[in-house]
């Protein structure tokens, strides 16, 4: 059931990207032959477009790439002529642990932030609520600008652009963390505010449990259960992000490369980022299925009835 | 030295006092129950001795010593030595009164591991050895479990348990038993009762004096924050000195004749028929109108996991008109399912349903449509039941306008339809969340009379309400069903609100019914011995 609901998924990726990419005007026998501003004489698009098969009927070269697919190939890239697997391969270590780090980060600021703003009064609150709102509401690109501003050219703490070392990944983490430690907050303050009005917890402090071991025992637990729901669908986000941080701070990853390969029309590539990216959605909502089963006895006896 | 000691406590939230100046005394092996409405004041007493009267609650009192030692102006770290390790508390059960992501046993750990310093195998030992104690069935097994794995019963018992882990001197209840099935409750205030007996002083708060009178050595009666009336639970049930006492005893169903009016003081104003009534025979004196509602050997089944559980089995019934089927059984028996399949909300396997001699179970809903209006319903939870967002008005004349649609009849009005469920006319403008439970379900009532319908299906309707609210609501329905000739099917678990309200009744259990007859026959002398133990376990004054 859920391998053919991710197939499905995979299938519906590929063929509205194929379909997709056709809208963006430009021919894609120029792009191959050295893009836009490429000189290339009419028997050389020709020979192209017979090489490449792009003068079939386009339902044609759709269930072609299809077939292509499902043999595990992914094909060539039009502007590298290499193997889009290779190229992607090399490069999705690098922008997974960035995503990784990002929501890792997201989720300490977000429970600090969620756990430090409930439980302490209106003006505690009201204060939380608005970090979390503003953090919630902050672009990439704007936050990246500021966040290099003060820790680059300002106070000179962190590389602007990434170097590959430790150093380098702290401004990008932090530009695509802040935003979603902003929004999972908001989840769990909700959760936190709930579950604080549970019964259980005036059982718990009726046995003398104190409030850190109330929080700690029992209501963290509650408010952690949205946002683990929440985790693949941010993990999905992180990626889509990190086209634009990786852009700015000018760092090896799938981003950029999918940004490069749109503006080449490099379809092959394209094809390939956008279904790297859908597989890594449907493996996280397998996971955070799976953790949030773990986190909620309720749900494993919802399933098994 | 008594256990507890509180002489002047006030409570109040803001400027807004709930509670008058109460004082208490509870000595060892004693048990002293606080009894009133909701609102009256009585939870925040009992909580403000655990020093959880609620955030904002500033609590005074001339004396507050548990143990001889006075708390009047502990800090929460003081506070927090007395609770679990002095004081426990039970709370009333429900899903969420133990923690549903944790196992029971780890909620029971929690105050062996909070005050005591013992290495965890013999937590674990003190644990199983508490689980055995409340009656708990294969503790071992038992320990692993989360509160949703259990039942009411054994979750109330768990609850105990881990009130009880470093067998405090006193113990607070707060309606225990609320919510509990008959012979469940029974089994519960057993419990306590031998806690009792061990020693321990027991604090319990209730609103059902029947509860209270199986236990409780003194009474307190609570109205509006403070204490009206006080003695030893034989005086306060046997000879009640204040009206308000003689109207909580009177309200208490149980071994009350069908017919006989159970609140003594009405506080909303008596309906004023129109018209005069129709007087319809009910009950016994008409035997030979023909059945409104009949199940003819109905079975409905649900898949669970290793089979099929039929949750209806082999249940012939018949509902003549303005006669009121009583249907008692406990949680899980099916009686719900025999509401839903009445009402037409579900298909039985096999069998029919029958309404009015024409059948109703095997319709397509869009011939079922039009004869909707002649069924109506009222259930427990009066609340999620209403729109949240609609006004009382909006909620009765929309009921009112699709119950007259085709009809060729006027639509009732709001106002006519407010008044014979007692209420004023301007509730039409307020909304469901902004009345007390007994308005809501007063509501609910009129909502359900607005189509006319000649049968009304009563689910546990007075479940949730406090034993005066309720008093008002089954005197309702009964004077209802006298002027408009209603056939009632009324289902409850509990025997005392069956046997006042019913001419007939059926006992179900386990999908079946394994006894039916005239309410008297069958309660007087039952047949079937699980009729024998819940006629046995109802709650009834016992002073």
């Amino acid at each position: 059931m859920l391998a053919a609901g991710a197939v499905f998924v995979m299938w519906a990726v590929a063929t509205l990207t194929f379909f997709a990419i056709r809208l963006i005007p430009g021919d894609p026998a120029q792009a191959i032959l050295g893009g836009p501003g490429s000189q290339a004489s009419q028997e050389a698009l020709d020979q192209v477009r017979r090489d490449y098969g792009l003068d079939r009927p386009l339902f044609v070269q759709y269930l072609a790439m299809l077939a292509r697919l499902v043999t595990g190939d992914l094909g060539t890239s039009y502007a590298l002529r290499t193997p889009v697997a290779d190229l992607l391969g090399g490069q999705l270590g690098g922008t997974m642990l960035l995503a990784v780090l990002a929501l890792l980060v997201a989720w300490v600021l977000a429970l600090g932030l969620s756990l430090w703003s409930t439980g302490r009064g209106r003006v505690a609150g009201a204060v939380g609520e608005g970090v979390e709102l503003a953090a919630a509401a902050l672009p990439h690109f704007w936050l990246a600008a500021v966040l290099i501003a003060i820790f680059s050219t300002g106070l000179g703490w962190f590389p602007p652009v990434a170097t590959g070392t430790a150093a380098g990944l702290v401004l990008p983490v932090a530009t695509l963390a802040i935003p979603l430690a902003g929004f999972l907050a908001q989840v769990m303050r909700e959760s936190l505010l709930d579950a604080m009005q549970q019964p259980f917890v005036v059982s718990a402090r009726a046995r003398g449990e104190s409030t850190t071991g109330i929080r700690l025992r029992h209501t963290i637990r509650h408010a952690s259960l949205p946002a683990i729901s929440l985790s693949g669908w941010a993990l999905g986000w992180l990626l889509s992000g990190a086209v634009v941080v990786e852009t700015i701070f000018a760092m090896p990853g799938l981003g950029r490369t999918l940004l490069k390969a749109v503006t080449l029309r490099d379809v092959p590539v394209v094809t390939g980022v956008v279904l790297l990216v859908a597989l890594v959605y449907v493996i996280m909502t397998v996971v955070t299925d799976v953790a949030s089963r773990l986190a909620d006895p309720r749900l494993r006896q919802e399933g098994a009835r | 030295m008594p256990l507890l000691d509180i002489a002047g406590l006030r409570v109040a939230f803001g400027d807004h006092e709930v509670v008058h100046g109460v004082s208490l005394r509870i000595d060892a092996g004693e048990c002293v129950a606080i009894v009133g409405e909701s609102g009256s004041g009585k939870s925040v007493t009992a909580r403000a001795l655990l020093g959880m009267a609620g955030a904002g609650a500033r609590t005074r009192s001339d004396r507050l010593q548990v143990l001889g030692r006075e708390l009047g102006d502990a800090s929460e770290r003081i506070w927090r030595d007395v609770r679990g390790r002095r004081v426990g508390l039970i709370l009333q059960d429900a899903l969420v009164s133990l923690d549903p992501l944790r196992p029971i046993g780890r909620e029971i750990d929690d105050p062996l591991r909070i005050h005591e310093r013992m290495p965890p195998a013999a937590r674990r030992a003190r644990v199983l050895e508490l689980l055995a104690r409340v009656g708990m069935p294969d503790p071992e097994f038992a320990a692993g479990r989360r509160s949703g794995e259990l039942s009411g019963g054994l979750r109330q018992r768990a609850l105990i348990a881990s009130a009880l882990a470093l067998d405090p001197p006193l113990v607070i209840a707060d309606e225990p038993t609320t919510a509990l099935d008959v012979s469940v409750q029974a089994r519960i205030l057993s419990l306590l009762g031998e806690i009792r007996k061990a020693g321990t002083g027991i604090l319990l708060i209730s609103h059902d004096l029947a509860v209270v009178s199986r236990l409780a050595d003194r009474i307190l009666v609570m109205r509006r924050g403070e204490v009206i009336e006080e003695g030893a639970a034989d005086d306060v049930l046997g000879s009640p000195r204040e009206p308000y006492t003689r109207a909580l005893i009177a309200a208490v169903p149980t071994d009350r004749p069908r017919g006989t009016a159970l609140a003594v003081a009405r506080s909303a104003p008596v309906a004023i028929p129109e018209s005069p009534p129709a007087v319809v025979p009910t009950g016994s004196d008409a035997p030979e109108r023909p059945p409104l509602l009949r199940f003819d050997r109905v079975a409905k089944g649900f898949s669970v996991p290793g089979g099929r559980l039929l949750a209806v089995d082999d249940v012939s019934l018949e509902l003549r008109p303005g006669e009121t089927l009583g249907l008692v059984g406990e949680s899980g028996s099916g009686k719900t399912t025999v509401a839903r399949l009445a009402l037409g909300l579900t298909d039985p396997d096999s069998g029919v349903v029958l309404l009015d001699g024409e059948a109703w179970s095997s319709r397509p809903e869009r011939e079922r449509r039009p004869m909707r209006r002649r069924i109506g319903a009222i259930y427990q939870d009066a609340l999620s039941s209403f729109d949240p967002r609609w006004s009382v008005g909006r909620i009765l004349a929309d009921a009112a306008s699709v119950g007259a649609r085709g009809t060729g009849r006027p639509a009732p009005r709001v106002e006519d339809l407010l008044d014979q469920v007692g209420l004023v006319a301007s509730v039409a403008g307020r909304r469901p969340l902004n009345l007390s439970g007994g308005q809501r379900q007063r509501v609910a009532i009129a909502r359900a009379l607005a189509a006319e319908p000649d049968v009304l299906i009563c689910d546990e309707p007075v479940s949730a309400l406090d034993v005066t609210i309720q008093a008002q609501i089954l005197d309702l329905l009964d004077r209802l069903q006298r002027r408009r000739g209603l056939a009632m099917l009324f289902i409850s678990h509990d025997l005392g609100v069956v046997r006042h309200m019913s001419d007939h009744v059926a006992v179900m259990r386990s999908g079946r019914i394994v006894e039916s007859g005239g309410t008297e026959a069958v309660f007087a002398e039952p047949r079937h011995p699980y009729t024998a133990q819940l006629v046995a376990d109802a709650p009834r004054l016992t002073p």
